[in-house]
């Protein structure tokens, strides 16, 4: 279905099953995911999307299945961009070097210093979160992934909340930081206009499985149900109903 | 509620432990633990200072009555001071740093779990145990005994004022007292129940925090159980050391 090399995928989930008390959100979820490449995965609110990026974040545990990450650096950018309140942007930016990394400290600040510069917001090093913007939020949370020199980046969400304008910026970086440094990107969202924007491919994700998946030109004229329904913003239950 | 009790127990054992195997290979962040120490001490000071005074004045009130009905007014410093040292200064400054630590540290990380800051710490490959429950401990296990010896002190003192000008007990008669009961031992014991309540308290709270699901509401749900399992787990505890060293010290 979808015409991306298929060398060895860096990201594959066989078989994940993942249950909350009484209700399993991921039901034998299977998908590969290449290198360099921009996914998303797209599904509506409650399906699971975030529970998979924990799982690759170490976050929570699967019940069953077998994940195959081959990275071994990883950043996240969450979806309420979950700075460290408490902490300066340089230090949110800072910590995981500090913490995990054995570099010198002239070593982090110029790293830091790089990092702040590519999303453009150097100047705000000083402040503490809640001095930002929901979108300056969003890139500083994004720089603090981008710190560690990840493999692979994880973006939950990343236009949600975020005036149009603003969100579409957004994903012109992340475009860009792909082009820029071929990390391999998984985005997580059910708004169609980033869909659109940033994908390479397409993963549909509904009742705990892959249920479609296709490139991005597939998804804006497929007729089936799964990506109609994003484009039509109706839900998937309306659309399998009526055929 | 049973289960969730059990739950709750097993995580606390389980933090405890990594948080101890953490402090034994040295990896204590110590500014943040002064930082702890400081933030949360001086606000409880206050606190512990007013709440011990009136302990110790109403403790006098009580005993001096009882005491002058036999004429053994002379012993109120004994009976004072031995109360506070064994049981009233550790448990007065155990529910002062509950209330005012316990809570706060426990809505501070809850708040910290429910804007995923704590997920972001574990995609770091940062421990939250290591990162915040350890120095968040030690910082208790520093500050409560610390309070504790402030109480106690502020416990005889405030006694020994009323006993002078309500009962005309001299200053000198009601120390001489003092001294007479009060052994290293009990002052041994003391400092050792404070540190354990202070541990206890760290334990809870954090983990209390770190179980919080859902947003603000839940957070100030968190705060409650703190404290409320931290008075639980105080006075359980309380017993059983003073029980404890009490056979031991008598032997
Ligand atoms: N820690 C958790 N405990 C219980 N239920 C959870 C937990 N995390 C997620 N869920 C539930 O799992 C489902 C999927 O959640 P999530 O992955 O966050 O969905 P999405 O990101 O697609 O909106 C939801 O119904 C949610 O309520
Ligand atoms: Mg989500």
């Amino acid at each position: 279905m979808n015409n991306f090399d298929k060398n060895e995928p860096i990201v594959s989930f066989k078989n994940v099953c993942v249950a909350f008390k009484n209700t399993r959100v991921l039901k034998d979820l299977s998908f590969d995911i290449y290198p360099g490449e921009i996914v998303t995965i797209a599904g509506p609110s409650g399906s699971g999307k975030s529970t998979i990026l924990k799982l690759l974040g170490n976050i929570i545990r699967m019940d069953s299945g077998e994940i195959v990450v081959n990275a071994s650096r990883l950043g996240m950018a969450f979806q309420k961009s979950a700075l460290f309140n408490s902490m300066t942007i340089w230090k949110n930016v800072a910590l995981a070097l500090e913490e995990t990394t054995n570099l010198s400290k002239k070593k982090i600040r110029k790293k830091v210093k790089e990092t702040l510069e590519m999303v453009s917001l150097s100047y705000t090093e000083n402040m503490y979160p809640d001095e930002l913007s929901g979108g300056m939020q969003k890139r500083i949370s994004i720089a603090r992934a981008l710190v560690v020199s990840p493999e692979i980046i994880l973006y939950d969400e990343p236009s949600t909340g975020l005036d149009p304008g603003i969100a579409s910026k957004l994903e012109d970086d992340m475009i860009k930081l792909r082009d820029k440094t071929g990390v391999t990107s998984i985005v997580v969202t059910h708004d169609v206009e980033t869909i659109k924007k940033v994908s390479d491919r397409v993963l549909v994700l509904y009742d705990g499985k892959i249920k479609w998946e296709g490139t991005k030109n597939e998804f804006i004229t497929d007729n089936s149900p799964y990506p109609r329904s994003f484009r039509e913003r109706c839900t998937i239950e309306d659309l399998l109903s009526q055929t | 509620m049973y289960r969730s009790a059990v739950e709750q127990i097993g995580e606390g054992g389980i933090n405890l432990i990594k948080t101890f195997w953490y402090i034994s290979r040295g990896k204590i962040n110590y500014e943040e633990v002064a930082r702890q120490i400081v933030t949360t001490g001086i606000g409880s000071l206050f606190i512990a200072s007013i709440t011990a005074s009136f302990v110790g004045l109403v403790l006098t009130l009580q005993i001096s009555n009882q005491l002058r009905q036999f004429g053994a007014e002379h012993f109120i410093g004994a009976i004072v001071s031995s109360s506070a040292i064994r049981e009233l200064g550790p448990i007065i400054s155990a529910i002062v740093v509950s209330g005012r630590v316990g809570s706060a540290v426990s809505a501070e990380i809850g708040s910290m779990k429910s804007s995923e800051q704590i997920d972001a710490l574990i995609v770091f490959g940062i421990d939250p145990v290591r990162y915040l429950i350890v120095p968040r401990l030690l910082a208790s296990a520093i500050i409560t005994p610390l309070l504790c010896s402030l109480s106690t002190f502020l416990c005889i003192m405030s006694g020994m004022v009323l006993a002078n000008s309500a009962f005309n007990l001299s200053f000198d008669t009601y120390l001489d007292t003092v001294r007479l009961v009060n052994t290293t031992y009990d002052v041994s014991v003391m400092l050792l129940k404070a540190c354990i309540f202070g541990i206890t308290i760290a334990i809870v709270a954090t983990t209390t925090g770190l179980q919080v699901r859902g947003g603000a509401e839940a957070v100030g749900e968190a705060a409650t159980k703190t404290v409320v399992w931290n008075y639980i787990l105080i006075f359980i505890f309380n017993y059983f050391i003073s029980s404890y060293f009490f056979r031991v010290g008598y032997e």
